[in-house]
C-alpha cells in the first residue's frame, strides 16, 4: 500500500465534484419537467400557524414541551419540522422499562436494533445494518461518537445517566447539511437535561438476572454565583449472553461525569461538562494463524476481554442576540481508548463549531455556521489487525448555511448545503430542499431532496484485516480486507414526503415515505496476490449502486386520561447492484440484513393508588447475515412501577419475555462469537431527594 | 414484476415530490408574519400567567368584594397585545381583566403583577411584600429576590422558579401540581 495520502487528488475531486453536480443538475431538471406537469392543482392553503390559537385550554405539562425555537441546529416545534422526526422522552425512557441507549432505540420506527452479543450491537437507520453500520451519525450532547477508524459507534461505551436525559432526537434520512459527513440515513440526538433541571440527589439501583447490577448517584446543587450543576457515578454489570457453546461476552462499565450550566443574563447561557468511563467487555474472538502460505489457516477461539477507556470535557455558549437571532459556539476534546485482541485504538479529538443564526427581511430565518475537527490515532498492530501507517491524524473543515424561507404562514422552504473538506474524499456537496407546510392546525405535509455522503473511514484507507476464510475457500491461503487509498466517498440523493395528523391532542399519527439512490457503494473485490506468499486480497471499492424504499409510520392514541396506545411500523425494500466489472460476491447481503418489516405496540396506563402498568409488543421481520438465516421474532416487555411517595419509585420489569433466548444478529469483518438475547427480569428502585 | 412496479412507484413518488417542490417555488415568496420565537415565548407565557391564577389560591378577604380578577404588567413588557386573549376569562369565579401599569404604586389592587424586565424589580416587590399579589417576572435572581414566580427558558423551552415562602407570606396558597412543576421552590413546602 501507497503511504502518499494527497497525490494527484485535486484534480480528480475537482472532477467528480463536477460530476456529482451534473448529475444532480440533470435529476433535478427532469424533476422539473415532470413537476411543471402537475403545477396547475396548486392551490393557496388556508392559513393557519402551527400553535393552536388558544394555548390557554393546553395543559401546563403540555406548555412546558413546547420547543420555542430544531433540531439541535435551530429548535422548532417536532409537528412543524420537514423532516421524519421520532423524539423518545425522559418519561418514556423511564416506562420503557429500558437500561441502555441501544435497548431504547428498539421502539423507534425506521431503526434497526440488533444485537450482536452483550456488549455489541448492529444499529442502522434505513438499512445497512452492520456492527460497524457506517450511516448513522450519534451525537450526545453535540459530542459526535461516531468512530473515524471503522465507521461506526461502540455502542458499549456510549453510557449515560438515563434519568438524566432530556430527550433522544431520531431524525431518520440525511442530515448532511446540518450536521456534515455519515448523517446519511439518519442521526441520533442523545440531549442530556441542563444541570437546572436536576437539581437534588438522586440514588437508583437495578439488579437482575442479565442485568446483574446498574448503581447511579447524581448530586445536583447551585454555585452561589448562581451556576447550576451536577455530578454523577454510574456502574453497570451485565451478564452474558446466550450461546450453547458457551458464551464470554459479560462486560462491565463505570462512568464519572459532571455538567454545569451558567445563565448569567437571559442572553447567555454557558455549558461546562464532561465524562470519564472505563469498561471491559467480553468476547470470543477468532484468530486465524498459520504463516502465510503454510497450509493450512488454523482458527484460535480467544477469550479476550476488551479493555476500553475514555473521556470527554465539552464547552458550549450561546448567546441571544435578539429575539430572532443568536450564536452559539461549542469547543470539545474527546479521548477514546480501545484494547482488545483484534482492535486498538487511541484516539484524541478536537472539534470546534460556531453557528450564527439570524432573521433576514422578515420572511428568511438564516443559520449558517462552519466547524473544524482534527483527530489523531495510535494503533498496535498485530498479525490480524494491521493499520499503515500505524499512527494518522486526519482534519475535517466544514461551512454550512440554511435558509428557511417562509413562503406563507403555514408554508416554509428550508434550503441549504454543507460544503466539507476532509483528508480521504477531499470536498463534499451536501445540499438539500425542504418544505412543510403546515395544511390546519392539526395537520403537515412535508417533503425533502436531499443529498449526503459518507466518508472514507480511516481503516477503508489503510487497513490490512485478516479475515476468517468462509469455509469453502482454500484453507491454506489467508484472506485480506486491504484498505484502498482509491476508495471514495459512498453518495445518496434522497427523496422523502411525509404527514403528521394531531386530532385533538388525543390521536396523532406521523408517516414518512422514502426513496432513496446510493452511488459509490463499498464493495470487496478479491484478487489474487500472487505473493509470495500468496493471499487473497479484497481491497475496499466502489463498484455498487442500490435503491432502497421505504415506509415508517408512528402513532399515538390517548385512549383515557391516564391510558396511551402507541404503534410503529417500518417498511423497507433494499435493491443493491454490482457494476458489471465487479467480482463482489458478499456486499449485496447487506440487501437481507435489515429486514423487511418491524413493528412495536406499547400501553402505558396509569393505574390509581400511584401504580403504573406498561406492555409492549415488537415484532422483527427474519434477515440472512453472512448467509444465515435469522428468524423472525416477536417479544414482550412489561413493567410495574410504584410511585411509593414522591421522588421513591420502584418498579419490576421483564424484557424479551416470551423467549428464553433468540438470536439477533452475526458479526462482520470481526469474526466474533454472536450470543443470543436471553429473557430478562429486573428490579429497579430510584429515589430522589 | 412486482418489483418493478415498486421501482417505478417509487420513481413516481420522486417525481411527485419534485412537483411539489418546484409548484412552491414557483408561487411568489409572501413575507408572513413568521411565528418568530419571541412571540412564541409570550404566547406560551400568557398561557402559564393564565394557569398561574387558576393554581394559586388568594385569601377570601382579597377576592370578596371584587368583580373582576386583575391580571395587570408593571413597566414595559414583551406581550405585546397576547395578554388581551385572557381578558374575559372566568378565574376564582371572577372575570379576567387586563391592565398595564407603569408606576408600581399602581399596582396594589392587582391579584397578578407581571413585572417587566426593563423595571428595577425591588421596589415593586418592596411595595407589594407581604400582600396578597401574586409577583411574576422573567427578571435574573427574581425569586432570591422575593418574588414569587420566575420564567426561565432552559433548552428552548419555558420553566419556572417558585419562592414558596414569598407566597405564604402573602397569604397565597400555591397548589401542589404548580410547585411539582417547577424546576425549583426555595422554602419549606
Amino acid at each position: 500500500m501507497s503511504t502518499e495520502k494527497d497525490g494527484g487528488q485535486p484534480a480528480r475531486e475537482k472532477c467528480r465534484l463536477i460530476t456529482s453536480l451534473a448529475s444532480f443538475a440533470r435529476r433535478t431538471i427532469k424533476g422539473i419537467l415532470a413537476g411543471i406537469l402537475v403545477t396547475p392543482s396548486a392551490q393557496a392553503a388556508t392559513l393557519d400557524s402551527v400553535l393552536p390559537d388558544d394555548l390557554t385550554d393546553m395543559s401546563m405539562e403540555a406548555l412546558m414541551d413546547i420547543e420555542i425555537t430544531s433540531v439541535a441546529k435551530k429548535p422548532q416545534k417536532q409537528s412543524a419540522a420537514a423532516a421524519a422526526i421520532f423524539v423518545i422522552t425522559n418519561d418514556d425512557l423511564r416506562r420503557w422499562g429500558v437500561t441502555n441507549v441501544p435497548e431504547a432505540l428498539r421502539r423507534v420506527p425506521g431503526i434497526d436494533v440488533a444485537r450482536i452479543d452483550a456488549n455489541k450491537w448492529a444499529i442502522t437507520s434505513r438499512g445497512f445494518n452492520s456492527r460497524f453500520a457506517n450511516k448513522l451519525l450519534v451525537l450526545i450532547d453535540g459530542r459526535s461518537v461516531y468512530t473515524p477508524l471503522f465507521a461506526g459507534v461502540y455502542w458499549d461505551n456510549q453510557d449515560v445517566v438515563l434519568q438524566d436525559v432530556e430527550r433522544i432526537e431520531v431524525i431518520r434520512g440525511p442530515g448532511g447539511t446540518l450536521w456534515g459527513a455519515n448523517a446519511v440515513n439518519g442521526v441520533i440526538n442523545i440531549i442530556t437535561k441542563s444541570a437546572a433541571a436536576t437539581q437534588g440527589d438522586m440514588l437508583a439501583a437495578t439488579a437482575g438476572n442479565e442485568v446483574k447490577g446498574i448503581g447511579v448517584a447524581r448530586h445536583g446543587g447551585k454555585l452561589k454565583n448562581g451556576v447550576d450543576y451536577r455530578v454523577y457515578a454510574k456502574y453497570s454489570d451485565y451478564d452474558d449472553g446466550y450461546s450453547s457453546a458457551g458464551a464470554h461476552d459479560d462486560w462491565r462499565t463505570g462512568q464519572l461525569g459532571f455538567r454545569s450550566d451558567w445563565v448569567q443574563t437571559e442572553h447567555d447561557q454557558i455549558t461546562l461538562q464532561g465524562d470519564y468511563y472505563q469498561g471491559k467487555s467480553g468476547q470470543q474472538v477468532n484468530i486465524p494463524t498459520g504463516p502465510a502460505g503454510l497450509p493450512p489457516t488454523t482458527i484460535d477461539q480467544v477469550v479476550d476481554d476488551t479493555r476500553s477507556d475514555g473521556g470527554n470535557l465539552l464547552f458550549r455558549w450561546s448567546r441571544k442576540l435578539d429575539s430572532s437571532s443568536d450564536f452559539a459556539l461549542q469547543v470539545y476534546y474527546d479521548h477514546v481508548g480501545i484494547d482488545g485482541e483484534v482492535l486498538y485504538e487511541d484516539r484524541d479529538t478536537f472539534d470546534i463549531e460556531f453557528q450564527h443564526r439570524f432573521q433576514w427581511r422578515e420572511a428568511h430565518d438564516v443559520v449558517w455556521g462552519f466547524d473544524y475537527r482534527f483527530t489523531h490515532d495510535n494503533t498496535d498492530n498485530n498479525p490480524t489487525f494491521e493499520l499503515a501507517p500505524s499512527s494518522r491524524s486526519v482534519n475535517l473543515y466544514g461551512t454550512f448555511i440554511q435558509d428557511e424561507i417562509s413562503l406563507r404562514d403555514n408554508l416554509h422552504l428550508t434550503l441549504g448545503t454543507k460544503l466539507e473538506h476532509n483528508d480521504f474524499s477531499g470536498v463534499e456537496f451536501q445540499p438539500s430542499a425542504r418544505l412543510a407546510w403546515a395544511m390546519s392546525t392539526a395537520q403537515t405535509l412535508w417533503g425533502a431532496v436531499s443529498r449526503a455522503v459518507r466518508t472514507q473511514a480511516r481503516g477503508e484507507d489503510d487497513v490490512l484485516l485478516r479475515l476468517v476464510p468462509p469455509p469453502a475457500a482454500d484453507p491454506g491461503i489467508p484472506v485480506y480486507a486491504e484498505g484502498n487509498n482509491d476508495y471514495d466517498a459512498e453518495n445518496l440523493v434522497a427523496w422523502e414526503l411525509g404527514y403528521r395528523l394531531n386530532y385533538n391532542n388525543a390521536w396523532s399519527v406521523d408517516v414518512a415515505a422514502f426513496y432513496n439512490d446510493y452511488d459509490n457503494l463499498r464493495t470487496l473485490d478479491p484478487a489474487m496476490d500472487s505473493g509470495p506468499p500468496p493471499s487473497v486480497r479484497l481491497p475496499f471499492d466502489n463498484n455498487m449502486s442500490g435503491e432502497t424504499y421505504g415506509l415508517e409510520l408512528a402513532s399515538q392514541w390517548q385512549v383515557r386520561p391516564g391510558w396511551r396506545l402507541n404503534a410503529s411500523y417500518s417498511w423497507l425494500e433494499m435493491q443493491l447492484h454490482l457494476d458489471s466489472n465487479s467480482t463482489d460476491t458478499a456486499s449485496r447481503a447487506s440487501e437481507d440484513a435489515s429486514p423487511t418489516s418491524k413493528a412495536a405496540i406499547w400501553s402505558a396506563v396509569d393505574l390509581g393508588h400511584n401504580l403504573q402498568f406498561d406492555a409492549a409488543l415488537r415484532y422483527t421481520g427474519d434477515i440472512e447475515v453472512n448467509g444465515v438465516d435469522i428468524d423472525s421474532y416477536v417479544e414482550a416487555d412489561l413493567r410495574i412501577g410504584w410511585e411509593v411517595r414522591p421522588g421513591l419509585e420502584l418498579s419490576l420489569i421483564g424484557q424479551n419475555l416470551l423467549d428464553s433466548q433468540h438470536p439477533e444478529f452475526l458479526p462482520d469483518f470481526i469474526s466474533t462469537q454472536a450470543t443470543e438475547v436471553e429473557r430478562s427480569i429486573y428490579g429497579r428502585v430510584a429515589w430522589s431527594f | 414484476m412486482f418489483m418493478h412496479r415498486l421501482t417505478a412507484a417509487a420513481r413516481s413518488m420522486q417525481q411527485l415530490m419534485t412537483a411539489l417542490l418546484l409548484m412552491l417555488l414557483l408561487s411568489a415568496p409572501v413575507a408572513g408574519t413568521a411565528d418568530d420565537a419571541q412571540q412564541t415565548e409570550y404566547r406560551i407565557k400568557t398561557a402559564f400567567l393564565y394557569n398561574f391564577s387558576r393554581f394559586v389560591s388568594w385569601p377570601e378577604a382579597a377576592l370578596q368584594n371584587r368583580s373582576e380578577f386583575s391580571l395587570c404588567t408593571l413597566g414595559s413588557t414583551p406581550f405585546g397585545e397576547q395578554l388581551d386573549t385572557l381578558t374575559g376569562k372566568m378565574v376564582h369565579g371572577k372575570a379576567l381583566v387586563v391592565k398595564r401599569f407603569d408606576r408600581p404604586a399602581d399596582t396594589l389592587d392587582c391579584q397578578l403583577v407581571f413585572i417587566g424586565q426593563s423595571d428595577e424589580p425591588d421596589e415593586a416587590l418592596w411595595i407589594l411584600k407581604e400582600r396578597p399579589v401574586l409577583t411574576v417576572s422573567d427578571a435574573a435572581a427574581f425569586t432570591e429576590k422575593g418574588g414569587m414566580i420566575q420564567f426561565r427558558v432552559i433548552d428552548n423551552k419555558i420553566r419556572f422558579r417558585i419562592n414558596v415562602d414569598a407566597a405564604r407570606a402573602a397569604g397565597l396558597t400555591i397548589s401542589s401540581k404548580l410547585l411539582s412543576l417547577a424546576i425549583s421552590v426555595t422554602g419549606a413546602r
